[in-house]
């Protein structure tokens, strides 16, 4: 009963800690199956389709902007479709949409620029160009008009693979599809503005037939001329064969943009004479080309505007003359911030070697200015912000008078300089110690001054600074730990303060010894040993000693005191039998029951007198064992049986003894 | 065996299973470090030398050029405000990260005019998978940008009050910001393009606005060039910094640092110590056990 109830209690124990540590883990396993709610998702399980209404909406939203003349915004917004994943039935009639609108925003723009143009040409009474331009515009108009068709074909055709035409009224498909068709509605109407306008300038154009043409002539005197002198210009205007006194003329002088700059025209006013003649001069400027071309122009104003057409004399070449420099510049291909860089080089013209200002940058930003003539060579130091890579210098020497610039680029590779260490580490530590430890940073030119060197060794660390000879000495705490003997890694990182010069980690090791925990693990062993030893030795002799009949006279071994059971029931009293016995048996035989030796191995260990003693102890024996260990329940005869060989074992042992 | 001894050994054969189960389960919570799954990011601790803070006080003294990724979940408390303005005013690059956080208590206390707009950018077209995954197809150039055509955002937000001149990157035409949440692009929704990505110059430092930072998790780091934007960031810095305490915590992160704790404690010298005394009194109990016994039979 007693061992029935010990099982009961154990898988009862058994269950409620289950219970107890899912309770424990619980709060956990909802962290380990859901994450905590963040708007994300897991790209790799998401699905998605083409969105039908928005694409209908985009094409509305396209047209809109070229409804609003934004004809570069609306084909820029149609090249962003480009990045839309397109089903393959649809990738057909998509692309054509597509291509359609973009033709037509081209032809919408081209035609708006033409009418521009025409337009401000009839503002200036200038016909020359304005019917090339305005039949051109007729021929954008027709095209403009075709293309509309052909997008409100392809589009009808596309909403009815999109199916919007079974899409119920109020869907979202069928809203899309009513913008869209709103759009293309402003489409054509913005294609009748633009046909309504070229009809006017038309008429405008016809009018402007019947005004009176002018001529106007230029010269120029010299024809060529050194930058920064001086020419002197003259011309007559005259209208149907009539001088024109008192006009207002506008001259241009103008010269090809170069790589280097890009140049604006000079322009000056000047008035016609009593007979229609003008003379004036004109300043070439400072601009290193070898032509320029000048021009005059007659606008009317004022009652001339519905009399006379506006005209422009033919363009006049103008040889212009400077002396041209060359630069050839030598510079390394490769250098270090803050460590001094050499340029040389030679400037020289073709009107021999005068001083010149030569200018060195970094893109935009000024490194140095010399004043040099001839050959040259002088030192540049790179910025501390240049951050390693290839840059570009440029080498400019500035124009002077009749003297030309010239500029010269180099790349230039701004490398990192790597580092090295020398390290003095101890090889062996014993732990908790502090360690020294020395050593010296340099590079190829020298040593490192300033670098941060931090030192770690397990949890410890610690950070010095180099002197300028790039030496360090430093002290690092070797704690005391968990360890007992193994090898430890210390890692020495350098970080220069230099952006030109490398980062640098090494490691070395040594192999730490912790007396402590070592000392401690060695007690621990010794003790565990020496408990185990002592057991063994309790054990050993019980059960190998073979029991001789001398030991049974020795009267030094004292039985230990049992304790006392109160034994109740049938089972007590069996057990009291066996009891009674046993005390009898360890009495003569001097042998002890302890508590790790069973009923039966007692059996074996003991050597009775007699058998009369030995055949009921052995009967009891098998009696307390049963009534012990089985299921089994006695009945009142067993224990009346038990007690009379108890009776029986205690008697025959008093007689032997005495 | 007895009772008290079952109990006592199932008792530690239970803590030990458990203690040995949460040090080894890697954390499944979002943007962080030692998460290997979808959504954490550990991927970019591993492939860059990026460095996890469980605390701003970890910031360096000196921060010059040094590059924080913060991402703020959770509320900073006005000494984090402060460490944050200190390491930007001395030259630090702030990235602030957010979408439905609080990027925008951060960007107030700093006095920039710039918000997160804390509403979803939807595009239907110039996607990914679905209008949830827009794609950002206008891309500035900038160090930051360099090799960078198209990147994919995961459930973002756009960003609000920011000069063109500070943006890197914008949404589509597209895409709008779903004001009332129902999917669908409404006349008063602001539409795209829409800046997503910029960069204000403050003191010595900067602070550069990503307005979703799912761009940093596993799962999305590889996605178009969202991997080379993470490039540029590492390559543009000498030392790479990714906040970890502006995240919500969950039962198993709190116990892993509780046992990460314990550890350290253990490896003191006083930790050390207390252990071996504590195991050497368990291993020679059974000879005290045995000696108080001889001596109560003498």
């Amino acid at each position: 009963m007693f061992v029935n109830t010990q099982l009961t209690m154990k898988r009862l124990v058994i269950a409620l800690f289950i219970i107890a540590m899912l309770g424990m883990i619980s709060p956990g396993l909802s962290a380990i199956g859901q994450p905590i709610h963040v708007p994300h998702e897991n790209p790799a399980t998401a699905t998605g389709s083409l969105d039908k209404p928005a694409l209908l909406l985009s094409y509305s939203k396209t047209i809109n902007l070229a409804t609003n003349q934004q004809y570069q915004n609306a084909q820029d917004v149609l090249n962003e479709l480009r990045h839309t994943d397109i089903p393959d039935e649809l990738q057909y009639i998509i692309d054509r949409h597509n291509n359609l609108c973009q033709q037509l925003f081209t032809t919408l723009d081209n035609l708006e620029i033409l009418l521009d143009e025409t337009s401000a040409l009839l503002a200036q009474n200038q016909i020359q160009g304005a019917k090339q331009r305005l039949d051109y515009a007729e021929a954008d108009i027709q095209d403009g008009s075709s293309l509309c068709e052909d997008i409100e074909a392809a589009t009808d055709a596309l909403s009815d693979k999109l199916g919007v035409f079974i899409s119920p009224a109020v869907s979202q498909i069928t809203h899309a599809y009513t913008h869209l068709e709103e759009s293309l509605e402003r489409l054509r109407e913005l294609i009748d503005d633009y046909y309504n306008l070229r009809q006017s300038l038309t008429e405008r154009y016809v009018q402007m037939m019947e005004f009176i043409p002018t001529e106007l002539s230029l010269s120029i005197n010299p024809a060529s001329v050194f930058v920064g002198d001086n020419i002197t210009v003259s011309g007559r205007l005259s209208g149907d064969g009539k001088p024109l006194s008192g006009r207002k003329l506008v001259l241009t002088l103008s010269s090809e943009s170069t790589t280097a700059n890009v140049s604006i025209p000079v322009i000056t006013t000047t008035n016609t004479g009593f007979n229609g003649s003008y003379v004036t001069s004109i300043t070439i400027p400072y601009r290193y080309v070898d032509t320029m071309t000048l021009i005059a122009v007659y606008g009317p104003s004022g009652d001339d505007t519905d009399m006379y057409l506006a005209s422009k004399s033919p363009p006049v070449t103008i040889n212009t003359m400077f002396y041209r420099t060359h630069l050839e510049v030598s510079t390394p291909e490769m250098a270090h911030q803050d460590l001094p860089l050499a340029i040389s080089g030679r400037v020289f013209t073709t009107n021999g070697n005068v001083d010149r200002t030569i200018k060195v940058l970094l893109y935009d930003t000024q490194l140095a200015e010399e004043m040099v003539a001839g050959q040259f060579t002088f030192e540049i130091t790179l910025p501390e912000q240049t951050l390693p890579g290839k840059h570009n210098l440029n080498i400019a020497v500035t124009p002077q008078g009749r003297y030309s610039g010239a500029a010269e680029t180099r790349s230039i590779n701004i490398s990192i300089l790597p580092i090295h260490i020398d390290i003095q580490a101890p090889t062996t530590i014993l732990l908790p110690k502090t360690i020294q430890i020395t050593g010296m940073v340099y590079h190829e030119f020298g040593p490192v001054a300033d670098a941060a060197v931090s030192l770690n060794l397990k949890n410890s660390s610690t950070t010095v600074r180099t002197s300028p000879d790039g030496r360090f000495t430093t002290s690092l705490e070797a704690p005391l730990d968990l360890s007992f003997i193994g090898v430890q890694e210390i890692t020495v990182d350098i970080e220069p303060l230099e952006p030109w010069v490398t980062k640098l980690s090494v490691k070395r090791d040594a192999l730490t010894i912790n007396p402590v925990s070592t000392g401690l693990i060695l007690a621990i062993l010794i003790a565990l040993g020496l408990f185990i030893y002592r057991r063994s030795q309790t054990r050993v002799p019980q059960g190998k000693t073979t029991p001789q009949p001398e030991i049974i006279e020795l009267p030094a071994i004292t039985p230990v005191p049992k304790p006392i059971y109160k034994l109740t029931g049938i089972r007590g009293r069996v057990l009291s039998a066996y009891q009674s016995g046993l005390e009898a048996v360890e009495k003569i035989t001097g042998v002890v029951m302890t508590p790790n030796i069973t009923v039966r191995e007692f059996l074996k260990m003991i050597t009775l007198p007699s058998p009369t003693a030995t055949e009921p102890f052995t009967e009891l024996t098998t009696i307390a064992e049963i009534t012990l260990y089985s299921e089994y329940s006695p009945r009142e005869d067993t224990a009346t049986r038990a007690e009379r060989l108890a009776t029986t074992i205690q008697e025959v042992l008093r007689r032997g003894a005495s | 065996m007895g009772l008290h001894r079952f109990l006592a050994i199932i008792t530690i054969v239970l803590l030990i299973a458990l203690i040995i189960a949460i040090w080894f389960f890697p954390s499944n919570e979002d943007f962080r470090v030692d998460n290997p799954f979808w959504n954490g990011i550990k991927d970019i601790s591993t492939d860059y030398p990026a460095q996890p803070l469980n605390s701003l006080d970890d910031l360096p003294p000196s921060p010059q050029e040094t590059t924080l990724i913060l991402i703020p979940y959770l509320n900073c408390t006005t000494a984090e405000l402060k460490q944050l303005d200190r390491f930007v005013s001395q030259g630090g690059r702030l990235i602030l990260a957010d979408d439905y956080g609080h990027g925008n208590q951060v960007l107030e206390h700093m006095g920039l005019e710039a918000r997160f707009t804390g509403q979803i950018l939807l595009d239907p077209l110039v996607n990914y998978i679905n209008k949830q995954f827009p794609r950002i197809i206008h891309l500035e150039p900038d160090p930051l940008t360099e090799n960078t055509n198209n990147l994919v955002f995961n459930h973002a937000t756009s960003l609000a009050n920011v000069a063109m001149s500070d943006t890197l990157a914008l949404s589509s035409s597209f895409s709008f910001s779903d004001h009332n949440g129902n999917g669908i692009w409404e006349e008063n929704e602001p539409t795209g393009p829409l800046p997503v990505i910029s960069r204000h110059e403050l003191g010595s430092g900067q602070v550069i606005l990503v307005s979703d930072p799912s761009l940093f998790i596993n799962s999305m780091e590889t996605i178009e060039d969202n991997a080379n934007l993470i490039h540029n960031i590492a390559a543009t810095t000498p030392a790479l910094y990714i906040d970890q305490s502006h995240l919500p915590s969950s039962e198993l992160h709190h116990t892993k640092r509780l046992l990460q704790q314990a550890r350290s404690f253990l490896a003191t010298p006083l930790g050390t110590a207390g252990l071996v005394i504590l195991v050497l009194m368990i291993a020679l109990t059974p000879i005290w056990h045995k000696k108080k016994e001889n001596s109560e039979e003498t």
